[in-house]
């Protein structure tokens, strides 16, 4: 992201002093929070709430009670 | 010599309260000042608490199980009359109005509060040199970090500047300095402890819990901030037991038959963590299994699924909380803290959302090793101590940690020590420590393993080679 838009973003969220103080350091938190929120596990289903269901995106073997739900 | 005794010893008048207070004022105003553990210090209050406490013991009565014994709190835990900064310019002249629920529990069971500890900033920043206020140091190695976020609370305990302490854990920063120190802390299950008059980083993610010496201290100052809070919307109505009992009992060696269910993917695999814990968690893990518990390898999901999604929820609701600070005194913030709080400004509602909707998941995911297992054990620290000014150190090593998947899944969860590290040229040993995990409410058990393997380890009385 470019510098503009950084600070385009910054003035958007009114944390313009924040953003004067380090530019470097605030580039960082946007990038970091983008990567994170692209990583993080996303439910299967908007319809099926998956709350009980042990659907493993590790792919790792779930132990217990929800075997027949594993991937 | 520890909470207990003393307790015992003023309530049949072996010893004075104002001695007990007097002589631990004598070490913090001797050690604190390489340590830096305490931020705000009350040493006349104390005193004067303590002659009433003597008078109160001379006729007989006793306030309660803390009749007498000294406490100090993290200072984001609210005091009547006392500042909480929480280590910060933005609160510097803060002064609270009330007691936090916490605080006028021990206050009731006799405690006397002696001051407030270091924290790192609003309990979130990092060991940071750009506060009113140096970050507390390590007892075992005064260049060392601490743990945190509640590294006064570790530091004074271990230090031996202070028998109980509490600090707050929102992703393991009651269990990192008590790893890092070598001490006992304790995050209960999520709605046993009040938070209320303690400043928020993470509601959803928030404990406030014990930190002392022994297991068996540890559980009798669960029992006595545990309970109802009607202010507190996450406060459990479950009864509140006697943890102490339970500890007692493990003391005893009574495990025979348990189930322990190891999670080594999170500390072999997911993260893979300095040899010297994995082979302090192995030696632990022998010693239960001589004492008859049944030891077995679990799996669950994948550590940095639990850690993204709790770091969602941490980021996200502790910018709500700072967001107009950041906006109109960012400079007011540590560096460090700035840095970390301004993540939650680029997450949408939408991530934050998905977070929740997972949280389920996570829990169940917990949940489920249960039916296999009675207690879980795991890492607490990935890594071993490290300069607290060496912030590339802290950024790398921080994160590596195995407890914030219980901060999501709210279940109760200890950090104990297992032993030290080897001593070279370089360093003294220091402290390991490992995790141990209950069901929900289920915090007689892990005091239970906590103790039985306490005694059994016999690591109850080594302390810093401090010189007071």
């Amino acid at each position: 992201m470019t510098d503009d838009k950084i600070s385009d973003l910054a003035a958007k969220h009114g944390l313009e002093l924040a953003y004067a103080l380090d530019p470097d350091a605030f580039a960082s938190a946007v990038n970091q929070a983008r990567a994170l929120s692209e990583r993080i596990a996303k439910p299967n289903s908007f319809t099926d709430e998956p709350a009980h269901v042990l659907k493993l995106s590790s792919g790792r073997k779930a132990d217990a009670r929800h075997r027949d739900n594993e991937p | 010599m520890g909470w207990l005794e003393a307790a015992e010893q003023i309530r049949v008048g072996a010893l004075k309260s104002t001695t007990y207070v007097e002589t631990l004022l004598a070490r913090i105003n001797t050690l604190d000042p390489q340590l830096h553990a305490f931020v705000h210090l009350e040493p006349d209050n104390a005193l004067q608490q303590a002659r009433q406490a003597d008078k109160l013991t001379q006729t007989g009565v006793s306030s309660g199980p803390l009749h007498g014994i000294p406490f100090a709190l993290k200072d984001i835990i609210d005091v009547e009359g006392m500042p909480t900064t929480a280590h910060s310019k933005i609160l510097a002249h803060n002064i609270a109005t009330h007691d936090a629920e916490v605080t006028r529990r021990l206050k009731a069971a006799g405690g006397i509060i002696i001051g407030k500890l270091a924290t790192h900033e609003f309990a979130y920043g990092g060991p940071c040199f750009d506060l009113p206020r140096p970050p507390a140091r390590n007892p075992w190695d005064l260049r060392m970090f601490p743990g945190g976020s509640s590294s006064g609370s570790g530091a004074a305990i271990a230090a031996g500047l202070i028998p109980v302490a509490l600090g707050t854990d929102t992703g393991g920063s009651v269990r990192n300095p008590a790893s890092m120190c070598g001490i006992v802390g304790m995050k209960a299950t999520y709605g046993r402890v009040s938070r209320r008059g303690v400043i928020p980083l993470s509601f959803s993610l928030d404990h406030v819990g014990p930190m002392t010496r022994t297991i068996a201290e540890n559980a009798a100052i669960l029992s006595i901030i545990s309970g109802h809070d009607p202010l507190d919307p996450a406060s459990s109505c479950k009864p509140v037991p006697d943890f102490l009992a339970a500890a007692k009992q493990g003391a005893l060696g009574d495990i025979q038959g348990l189930r322990i269910g190891v999670i080594r993917h999170f500390y072999r695999d997911d993260m893979v963590a300095h040899p010297a814990v994995a082979s302090g968690i192995e030696s632990a893990l022998g010693i239960l299994a001589k004492l008859g518990a049944e030891v077995i390898e679990v799996s669950t999901l994948a550590l940095q699924e639990f850690t993204d999604s709790q770091r969602v929820l941490l980021m996200s609701e502790s910018y709500a909380i700072h967001r107009e600070w950041l906006q109109t005194r960012p400079a007011d913030y540590a560096k460090m803290t700035r840095e970390k709080l301004l993540h939650g400004a680029f997450l949408s509602a939408a991530d934050y959302v998905q977070s929740v909707r997972n949280r389920p998941r996570f829990i169940a995911a917990i949940d489920a090793l249960f039916e296999q297992a009675d207690i879980l054990v795991t890492a607490s620290s990935m890594d071993l101590q490290f300069p607290v000014d060496d912030a590339e150190a802290v950024a790398r090593c921080y994160p590596r940690q195995a407890r914030a998947p219980f901060n999501l899944s709210g279940h109760p969860a200890i950090s104990v020590p297992i032993g030290f590290t080897k001593p070279d040229d370089d360093e003294p040993p220091l402290p390991l420590s490992m995790q141990l995990i209950g069901r929900h409410f289920d915090e007689e058990t892990v005091f239970r393993v906590a103790a039985c393997h306490e005694v059994a380890a016999g690591l109850r009385n080594i302390h810093p080679p401090l010189e007071a």
